[in-house]
């Protein structure tokens, strides 16, 4: 089935990786080009991390394009393969070999821009190639999987329009996900006791409380200490206690194989109409 | 064996498109599906596929239940859809990547009905005219050796030499295990291929009856005068006089016009289908 597909859908792939080739170039010039620094480290490390987030959602989201395509979709529901089947080659498509091409073409692109950046504007940055450490790796599994889960089950959801339905069904999941997480942990630190550090003076102004700041999931909170006025006096960052971020990871695990679930159901529900 | 039991499915609420359907379908047989234009035949067709699943009522083709689709189900069933676009691929290479999802297709009957349609193998399927592509999705799913070959109009876009390829192919290729339901518009391309006629009306099968059966009990004629044949059951005006349906007495000996008996089975006629009964 794996060969079924590649070779059927050749060209859309090979489109596909021309386009991805064309846009990655483009920007990593515009950044060297625009950037006053150039093409820095950090730049090409978040640069690549995101496109790469960002491939991987629409190739997840245009997964079971054969099932969806009206021109298709008879002849793949026909096919004599089982749920199961679809899942694994889609999965091995997206997690073995579209990293692959990701890689492949990030590097020949970004090895374009960074010559242009060191050889011609004699920037001096250094080449980044996915040489972020551990955190790096880990976001990048954990951030990869979420946005595969999410891609694929937004695409066996929805029959028409799934890679467009799949962002905005993202985007809605982010700002949910980011909103209960927020409320939540401001809930907690409203009983942060103030340390005797924190209640020193800044600037003529004296803290007298703590107020809110801007938490995400997984990660450290972030609040501040506000005067009898209300006025800012200090941003603070705390590492999240380990109890909270267990539960964040573990509603974060049951909320994907919900959608693995999810996309089982709806592609064993799949018709016709 | 299919058997379809009280089969209701609407694609918008309050108008069922099959409403409380029965149909029973024995191997070694071709039938011919007829109806009027959305009545539902080509849902039919897909209830039998499990591409479509009922709303209510129950539906087995050869003990699998269609709406589970499994992989063992589908290499038993192939559907020729009326319209399809085939992949950017050479003959050869679609049946490389297609056949080894069945189990019993066979190479060399593809290559010959191929060749009976005078399809090249190394062609490309997408420069194919849209009856050569038919021809080739017909031949492609007589060779997989599926049990239940369902085809929704197969003679459109044939032309008048590839129709009669197309009845030779099929009356030739059919094995005693196997059932083809031939869903049609074009009831002449076809009346001297099938087996049985099934007549679908207002969501229900209203006839159900092998040819034989038709002949020896009606007797269809082409009179100058209404009155030539005596108290005919069904009559309607035709080329040069008038195509009548009458009760076959004497063992008279007629071909099946299934254009006319269509017409009287849907045209409120009551006393025809009640002689077709088993």
């Amino acid at each position: 089935m794996l060969k079924l597909q590649l070779v059927t859908d050749r060209k859309l792939y090979l489109y596909g990786v021309l386009g991805l080739f064309a846009a990655q170039l483009s920007v990593l010039l515009y950044y060297t080009f625009q950037k006053e620094d150039g093409l820095y480290f950090e730049l090409q490390e978040s640069t690549a991390g995101e496109w790469f987030f960002i491939f991987t959602f629409l190739m997840a989201a245009a997964g079971f394009r054969q099932l969806n395509a009206p021109s298709t979709r008879l002849r793949a529901l026909m096919l004599p393969v089982s749920v199961a089947e679809y899942m694994v080659v889609e999965v091995f498509i997206i997690v073995a070999l579209m990293p692959l091409v990701f890689f492949a073409t990030y590097f020949v692109s970004a090895g374009i821009a960074h010559y242009v950046d060191s050889r011609i504007l004699y920037n001096g940055n250094r080449f980044f190639f996915f040489n972020g450490g551990d955190r790096f790796d880990e976001s990048l599994i954990k951030g990869g999987l979420t946005f595969i889960t999410i891609g694929l089950a937004a695409s066996a959801i929805f029959k028409r329009y799934s890679v467009a339905k799949a962002i905005v069904a993202f985007a809605i999941l982010f700002v949910f996900i980011n909103a209960v997480n927020d409320v939540f942990s401001k809930l907690l630190l409203k009983s942060l006791p103030m340390t005797e550090s924190m209640q020193a003076p800044r600037h003529g102004m004296v803290p007298v409380k703590i107020g809110p700041g801007n938490n995400g999931p997984f990660s450290t909170w972030y609040f501040q200490t506000m005067d009898e006025t209300d006025r800012y006096v200090s941003w603070y960052q705390v590492h999240a206690p380990e109890y909270i971020l267990l539960i964040e990871n573990i509603a974060g695990y049951l909320m994907l194989a919900g959608l693995v679930y999810l996309t089982v159901l709806k592609l064993r529900e799949r018709q016709l109409s | 064996m299919v058997s379809l039991q009280n089969i209701t499915y609407s694609y918008r609420r309050g108008k069922p498109v099959l409403d409380g359907l029965n149909l029973t379908l024995a191997p070694g047989r071709i039938y011919g599906l007829l109806g009027r234009n959305g009545t539902g035949k080509s849902t039919l067709l897909y209830q039998m596929a499990g591409l479509l699943f009922p709303q209510s009522g129950s539906c087995t083709v050869f003990g699998f239940t269609p709406a589970r689709r499994e992989p063992a189900f589908l290499q038993q069933v192939y559907v020729v859809p009326e319209s399809f676009v085939l992949p950017d691929l050479s003959c050869n290479a679609y049946i490389r990547l297609n056949a080894p999802f069945y189990p019993t297709f066979d190479h060399a009957l593809c290559a010959s009905i191929l060749q009976q349609f005078g399809i090249g193998e190394a062609g490309r399927l997408n420069r194919l005219s849209h009856g050569q592509q038919k021809q080739f999705q017909i031949a492609f799913a007589i060779a997989t050796g599926a049990k239940l070959l369902l085809l929704d109009e197969p003679t459109n876009g044939l032309d008048i030499p590839s129709k009669q390829q197309f009845r030779k192919v099929v009356a030739g290729s059919l094995r005693e295990d196997q059932v083809m339901v031939i869903s049609t518009h074009q009831v002449r391309d076809l009346d001297s291929l099938i087996d049985d006629v099934l007549i679908l009306d207002q969501g229900r099968i209203v006839l159900q009856a092998p040819v034989s059966r038709i002949t020896e009990r009606l007797v269809f004629r082409k009179v100058k005068d209404r009155a030539e044949s005596g108290k005919p059951l069904y009559a309607e005006e035709a080329l040069g006089g008038y195509a009548v349906i009458a009760r076959n007495m004497s063992d008279e000996s007629s071909r099946l016009d299934m254009e006319l008996l269509f017409n009287a089975a849907l045209s409120g006629e009551t006393s025809i289908l009640p002689i077709l009964q088993d």
